[in-house]
């Protein structure tokens, strides 16, 4: 697909959350350069609004930067206000929340806004936007999941739950909408090299072998995998470990695998 | 070996217990000697069940009216569940919808979330927190052969019933270490009030168990294994799909064959009921 028919199947307009930084931002820019105009709604005001201006220098879109808590209960009027006018013709639903530690010494409060900023969220947000893409016969909607929704992942036990529902949610949709030319993807990127990876906590060098990829080079996969599949683990070294984990293995034998190599990644938690 | 009352009572709380797989756990559970807090929306159901239990069994219960969508889930709970030592959690609520995505109302939506997985993670952290301190208790969590990947018709469903699956995985790992066994259990088709409501077409090839032999497994199995699909032939089938068939290839089979069962309530269009 060249870049003008992206632009008439996945234009005018984009929606990403969490578009200040990691791989929100990534899809910010790889979007700009493709010509779409951009929603970024994240919660970090300064940040957005940067990058919103960076981008509007760079390639002459049209970017909006709004400042929303995806766990705030009204979050989705702000969104109404800021896409009232507009037809989103791609929704990137990226923006994540997450703490590593020990389920039983997390604080309820930060699992109950984990689980809006991940899965009541992006599944609003699929419901809002959905049914109009659905009408015009074109869009795409893609959920930022994670490989650790695919491995089970103590110390991250509310984080990889939240991701394997938007997983499972975004491949049920793929099926359900692909009849009428709207696309649904799950990407499940690994390490990534984030500001929201590095204040993790994650010790990558513990564990040998693990990639570390770009967001540039998630969201150049994401991309290309657009409508031909329902969920992808980006990254052929994640592809292969996830195929061995969830294809080969035991379900009991893969969650202690996994188990002792996310100990090692966040041997702090 | 240490007798099951003894490792995971002297009280078991099983949510969404007036019927269906949830009234079979708690008359399980009693049977194996539990006392049993019984928590559902149908106060008339809920006190058949109690009668029904404390007929058969020499056991106490108790029965809490609730609906687990309510954010403030715990403070009804909190008072009533205060001097009751809680050894067994089964997170067994759910609400179950049959309907393409973009048709379910967006309330509705958010309330399946609430029931099925928020209240599962607030009750496990509450209730799990003294397992792990005491170093014994047992929790499951309800998922579904669903869960495995997307299911066309119940998006919303099978994503909260993979929240529980990895959930439960996760913390068969961490809270096996302290003494606690933590199971996700992923029933397939099975003949209880809620399955029967969506009047399904389930033909030769799909495997409809009793609520009984379900549960009866998944006790079985508390301990052992970090999740447990229910029935060796949904076993089967769910092994060959998982690990054999690349995923988009399983999501068309499993939409394929969603609207196959389902393709009265599908064609109906909204169609619900809680478990």
């Amino acid at each position: 697909m060249n870049d003008r028919e992206f632009k008439k199947r996945y234009g005018p307009w984009a929606l990403v959350t969490g578009g200040a930084s990691g791989i929100g931002a990534g899809f910010a820019s790889r979007l700009a350069r493709l010509g779409i105009d951009l929603v970024l709604a994240d919660i970090q005001t300064g940040a957005v609004t940067e990058h919103a201006r960076a981008l509007k220098e760079r390639f002459s879109v049209t970017v909006v930067p709004i400042t929303v808590d995806l766990a705030d209960p009204d979050f989705l009027k702000l969104i109404r206000a800021a896409t009232r006018r507009i037809e989103i013709g791609l929704l990137v639903n990226n923006a994540g929340w997450g703490t590593a530690g020990e389920f039983m010494k997390t604080d309820p409060a930060e699992m109950r806004r984990t689980i809006a900023v991940n899965c009541t969220a992006p599944m609003a947000l699929a419901r809002e936007f959905g049914p109009a893409m659905v009408e015009r016969g074109r869009g795409g909607i893609i959920f930022v999941s994670s490989a650790s929704a695919l491995q089970v992942t103590p110390v991250l036990a509310n984080y990889a739950a939240t991701k394997a529902y938007s997983l499972v949610l975004a491949e049920a949709m793929w099926e359900e909408l692909r009849s009428y030319g709207v696309d649904v993807l799950a990407i499940c990127p690994g390490a990534t090299d984030t500001p929201a990876f590095h204040k993790s906590g994650a010790c990558i060098e513990n564990v040998p072998g693990m990639p570390l990829m770009t967001p540039a080079e998630v969201v150049d996969e994401a991309l290309s995998i657009l409508g031909k599949r329902p969920s992808i683990v980006t990254g052929l070294i994640n592809r292969v470990a996830t195929m061995v984990i969830s294809r080969l293995l035991t379900r009991k034998m893969s969650v202690v695998f996994s188990g002792k190599n996310m100990r090692k990644l966040f041997p702090d938690a | 070996m240490e007798s099951f009352a003894a490792k995971y009572g002297p009280w078991a709380l099983v949510t969404g217990a007036s019927r269906g797989i949830g009234a079979e756990f708690a008359r399980q559970l009693a049977e194996r000697g539990l006392n049993i807090v019984l928590i559902a929306t149908n106060t008339r159901l809920l006190r058949e069940q109690k009668n029904l239990i404390e007929r058969r069994y020499s056991v106490q219960t108790r029965v809490i009216s609730l609906d687990l969508a309510r954010e403030d889930i715990l403070n009804v709970l909190k008072p009533a569940t205060k001097n009751l030592e809680i050894g067994m959690l089964v997170c067994n609520a759910g609400l179950s919808t049959i309907s393409p995505f973009i048709e379910q109302d967006e309330d509705e939506l958010l309330r399946q979330f609430y029931i099925n997985a928020r209240a599962a993670l607030v009750l496990t952290r509450h209730y799990g927190k003294p397992m792990s301190v005491r170093g014994r208790g047992g929790i499951i969590l309800l998922s579904s052969a669903s869960a495995m990947n997307g299911t066309g018709y119940a998006a919303n469903y099978a994503g909260t019933k993979a929240y529980n699956l990895i959930l439960a995985e996760s913390l068969w790992y961490e809270l096996g270490e302290r003494g606690v066994d933590v199971l996700g259990f992923m029933p397939g088709c099975t003949k209880t009030p809620g399955f029967e409501a969506h009047n399904p077409d389930t033909g030769w090839l799909v495997t409809v168990m009793g609520a009984e032999e379900t549960v009866a497994e998944a006790l079985k199995s508390l301990g052992r294994k970090p999740s447990l699909i229910a029935g060796r032939m949904n076993r089967l089938m769910y092994a060959i799909m998982g690990r054999l068939f690349p995923r988009r290839q399983a999501v068309k089979m499993v939409g394929a064959s969603m609207e196959k069962i389902f393709h009265p309530a599908i064609r109906a269009g909204r169609n619900q009921d809680q478990k």
